[in-house]
């Protein structure tokens, strides 16, 4: 099975360890993954705040980039569901653009979704081990996805994994805070929603912090380390903590490290 | 209160006392002023936050025991009767008025809010009233009527234990439906023995029963009744009102003029339709199957009732102001699905922003929240109310919660966009240009790759060392003062730097490693 | 001023609508989507009664001839000393008055409008229903020339004699039979006792009306 993957600009740049988890497991299961290098960013940033002739644009080269697989996999939920949601709607005003994007949009999944839905992923059937207590953020975006008949498979993957605790959190279906833009530009607000989280994540007792989506992840993770003084549970994707149980990660060091220094553009 | 020279002028520009600037704010309203105040009371949010939390959660419960999987097709019923009164309601109007008229009720229509301030105080004086009592109305809010009926010298009593009680203090509701969640007993208390004269008790069982009984005594001299509407019935021409104190009962019932004020879209087609928008109206508002009172009113009281108002008693007052301008914008994702909101209040309980922004004040107007935000400055004006459609996360707990299935978030992001196509508000300019940058960059994968580099190389050297990571990428460093617009960020919250390693070059030596090289 | 005309011209404006009466589509009909309790439900008075405890109401069972006995407890336990009386002439009248007499009770005239005078001095009124609904356990009243609107809002206890037969399954069962010709003025449907949270959230019960709801169920 081909599939694409869209990484999205966030978890490009601040998660890549998520995106290389995903290529691992994905790989693992058989499915031939490929990266289409033009991809930059879906659009979202500027559909939320309204600069919607930005991201009109953004969207339709995302569509035109995506347009050869068979399945686009993303490890954001956010990205998803931007995809699924609003590119046809973004893209109505020609019609065969408006006919791919809704193909892009059948074709994208979130990345557990994927796994469940698609790849109809057993974890009994893998061995699955990862050794720690463990705690899960649902992303907002999530929520949309559930409404399209696509629940959450998250939780129930990371409980079928054997010696992983998992700490369901208080109010998990609490927003964290992130909300784009709304970070910086109504930070009091979206700064005391994280204190909740980072509070709630805390009071699981868990050393890591599971979430699918880079931007909620960087808003808890910043929160319960400005909270913890610098101490943090570690955040990973479902990706990662798959990757991390199926023994696939982490990546050899020395080959990442060759590359460490190697911090220009790349072709 | 000073008597104005002309009772019937514009009295929204009169002298207001302190509560109602609260919801009547100068223009354009900014919210940063009482978001800096609200964000700071830990005690106001604690309020908020035990109000909201409770109802919501039992709202879910209610919903998940009564409809369970059927709750999404009733939703979608009642969305479809709202929407379709709207879509034709000239129709429902006119029928309306024709079977209201039929049973002896005397129809009023106000283009605005002065206008209907006027047609009050008209029947005010020719029944030459001087106490009314009023039930609680977000309408009647809107319209601001208290104080110019009370500039008009006719006292004038909220009688929801709530408003009630915010009258008493000079204090304005924060909530639709239970407008008093910004305050705790003690300030009942103390507002009962100032204004009252009632000894002191902090017990809400004995605060309720001093309130009762003071209010009684006014209801026994009252001689004109205010209410709102949660809905009017076309094929009947009756008027619905629901509360659980019964207050509105002794304002419909217990004096001889009763006055209806009702936006024009509370219109419904038929009583049948009350048996589905009833059974979501009190769940979502309090997880009560309906709520205490539901009253149908059709016209004055019948030749031989003993009591009700007197014939040509009975005046409903049809409000537009601003109404029509939503209803204009039909179609999927238009304005119009904005009025089909039936004011339970579910979204303010479901919303995490409401809740951080100490509750309704922070809004700057009487319909606060989520639907607030979106309802607000499509009344008003998007350049009267610039920051409400952006004070979200867009995390879509509202539009979950709403039993009529407005997609408040899609709203949200709506009027972001009008505002941007008309370049509100001006601090956004600077915002405007960065975004057109930033997607210029996303257009170009070259620049974008090179952006995302140097933006590695910097944030990497601001941050202070990190302890290091074998893996590098999980070797991240953390900023916790960033400059620039990108400094709010850090008051909260520490930002991570992007790790030491890329993806992209992973994804080229991985290539490499799989195929020799072969590239997607 | 605004007229009906300018009003509703300026409503069908809005819409886009070229004239008045154009046919429009019929509205939704499928109110049993909303339905919770189904019409052939066989155990109403059962039903009814665990929807009128769960909202606070006291239910009572009694049969025809323990109606007058069963009336005349729940005045006692209240220490009703006036009575307001909202009751068409018949059986449940007779039993309501011995009542009051068995409990030492006086009867109040009734109300004269405009106001609830006297009303405000009843301790208690037994008063009939026009219906009553299985799901969520309300009381529907409707006034009439023998029903104040007083009786069921002013005194402390209210005390509403229910006929089995007049229980309904669902609110779907009942809006729909309402018609303009046969509407009261008022129709009240009434779902448990007067109650405010506006205090902290803290339940309280008798805020403006009754305190006490009691439905005594009789054949």
């Amino acid at each position: 099975m081909k599939v694409a993957l869209l990484i999205t600009c966030l978890t490009e740049n601040f998660f890549p360890r998520a995106g290389v988890a995903a290529v691992k497991v994905l790989e693992h299961l058989g499915c031939e993954v490929h990266f289409p290098r033009d991809q930059t960013c879906c659009g979202q940033p500027m559909f939320n705040s309204g600069h919607h002739a930005h991201a009109r644009d953004l969207a339709e080269r995302t569509v035109r980039i995506f347009a050869p697989w068979e399945h686009v996999v993303t490890p954001s939920a956010s990205c998803a569901a931007m995809v699924r949601e609003h590119y046809p709607a973004l893209l109505a005003d020609d019609p065969a653009l408006r006919a791919a994007a809704e193909s892009l949009a059948h074709r994208t999944h979130e990345f557990a979704s994927f796994l469940t839905r698609v790849l109809n992923f057993d974890p009994r059937a893998h061995g699955l081990r990862w050794d720690g207590a463990a705690t899960y953020h649902p992303a907002c975006h999530l929520r949309a996805l559930a409404r399209e008949g696509a629940p959450d498979a998250t939780p129930a993957l990371l409980r079928s994994i054997d010696g992983l605790r998992y700490t369901p959190l208080d109010r998990a279906d609490q927003c964290c805070g992130f909300g784009g833009l709304f970070a910086v530009t109504y930070p009091d607000l979206s700064g005391a929603m994280a204190r909740d989280k980072a509070d709630a994540v805390r009071a699981t007792g868990a050393n890591a912090l599971v979430c699918n989506d880079a931007g909620c992840a960087m808003n808890i993770t910043g929160a319960c380390r400005r909270a913890g003084r610098g101490e943090a549970p570690r955040t990973l994707s479902l990706a990662e903590v798959l990757a991390e149980a199926l023994g696939l990660m982490p990546e050899p060091r020395a080959s990442v490290g060759d590359e460490n220094g190697s911090e220009a553009p790349q072709p | 209160m000073s008597s104005p020279a002309h009772p019937t002028g514009p009295v929204a520009s009169a002298p207001a006392p302190g509560g109602d600037h609260l919801l009547e704010p100068p223009l354009p309203y900014r919210m940063a002023p009482r978001l800096a105040r609200a964000t700071k009371d830990i005690q106001l949010q604690q309020f908020v936050a035990t109000a909201t939390r409770l109802k919501d959660t039992k709202r879910i419960a209610s919903f998940e025991a009564t409809f369970g999987d059927r709750l999404g097709a009733v939703r979608d019923l009642a969305a479809s009767i709202k929407q379709h009164t709207l879509d034709h309601l000239d129709h429902y109007l006119e029928q309306f008025i024709d079977n209201a008229q039929r049973a002896g009720a005397i129809v009023h229509y106000a283009a605005d809010a002065a206008e209907a301030r006027n047609i009050c105080l008209r029947i005010a004086r020719d029944t030459n009233s001087t106490l009314c009592v009023k039930s609680k109305s977000m309408v009647t809010e809107e319209i601001r009527l208290l104080p110019a009926l009370e500039a008009a010298g006719v006292k004038t009593v909220e009688t929801d234990l709530g408003e009630f009680i915010l009258q008493l203090d000079g204090d304005a509701p924060s909530h639709i439906v239970t407008p008093m969640i910004h305050k705790d007993r003690t300030a009942v208390a103390r507002a009962f023995v100032r204004e009252l004269g009632a000894p002191y008790t902090e017990d809400p069982a004995q605060l309720t029963g001093i309130a009762r009984e003071h209010l009684r005594g006014l209801y026994r001299r009252a001689d004109l009744g205010i209410t709102g509407a949660n809905f009017l019935v076309a094929s009947t021409g009756s008027v619905v009102v629901c509360t659980n104190e019964g207050n509105a009962g002794f304002c419909i019932s217990g004096t001889r003029t009763h006055i209806v004020v009702a936006g024009i879209e509370k219109l419904i087609p038929g009583p049948e339709h009350l048996a589905v928008l009833l059974k979501l109206l009190a769940r979502s508002s309090t997880a009560q199957p309906l709520t205490v009172y539901t009253t149908l009113i059709t016209g004055p009281r019948k030749q031989h009732d003993p009591d009700g108002p007197d014939q040509g008693g009975v005046h409903i007052i049809l409000l537009d102001n601003g109404r029509t301008d939503l209803l204009r914008r039909g179609g999927p994702g238009g304005a119009r699905e904005i009025l089909r909101c039936i004011r339970c209040g579910a979204c303010l309980n479901a919303c995490p922003v409401f809740r951080k922004a100490g509750g309704g004040h922070a809004y700057g107007a009487v319909y606060s929240g989520p639907i607030g935000a979106i309802l607000t400055p499509s009344l008003k004006g998007l350049h009267n109310y610039p920051d409400l459609p952006h004070a979200s996360s867009l995390c879509g707990a509202c539009g979950d919660a709403c039993p009529v299935c407005i997609d408040i978030p899609a709203h949200l992001i709506r009027l972001r966009a009008e505002m941007t196509g008309l370049g509100l508000p001006r601090g956004m300019r600077a915002r405007k240009a960065v975004i057109a940058l930033w997607t210029f960059l996303l257009k170009h994968p070259r620049l974008y790759r090179l952006a995302a580099a140097t933006q590695r190389t910097i944030l990497r050297a601001l941050a202070d060392d990190g302890p290091g990571a074998p893996d590098p990428m999980a070797d991240r460093r953390w900023l916790s003062a960033l400059p620039g617009p990108a400094a709010a960020w850090t008051q909260h919250r520490d930002f991570p730097t992007p790790p030491a390693a890329d993806f992209r070059s992973w994804w080229t030596a991985h290539e490499r490693a799989r195929h020799g090289g072969r590239d997607s | 001023m605004t007229t009906r005309a300018d009003f509703l011209a300026r409503i069908r404006d809005a819409l886009g609508r070229r004239a008045e009466g154009t046919p429009i589509p019929p509205p939704p009909t499928d109110i049993d989507t909303a339905r919770t309790v189904p019409r052939s439900a066989t155990d109403l008075p059962a039903r009814f009664a665990t929807a009128a405890a769960a909202v606070g109401m006291t239910v009572h069972r009694s049969g025809a001839a323990d109606l007058e006995s069963c009336l005349a407890a729940i005045l006692r336990a209240a220490g009703a000393r006036r009575v307001a009386l909202a009751l068409t002439p018949g059986m449940h009248r007779l039993a309501a008055e011995s009542a009051a007499r068995a409990a030492g009770a006086d009867i109040l005239p009734p109300p004269s409008s405009p106001g609830f005078e006297p009303h405000y001095d009843a301790d208690a009124s037994i008063t009939d229903v026009a219906g009553a609904i299985a799901e969520t356990g309300s009381l529907v009243i409707a006034s009439g020339p023998h029903a104040p609107r007083a009786a069921f809002l002013v005194p402390p206890v209210h005390i509403a004699i229910v006929r089995e037969d007049q229980i309904l399954p669902d609110l779907a069962d009942f809006f729909p039979t309402l018609a303009p010709d046969t509407l009261p003025a008022s129709l009240v449907l009434i779902t448990g006792p007067s109650k405010t949270a506006d205090i902290e959230g803290i339940l309280i019960t008798g805020a403006h009306g009754p305190r006490e709801v009691h439905a005594v169920l009789t054949a």
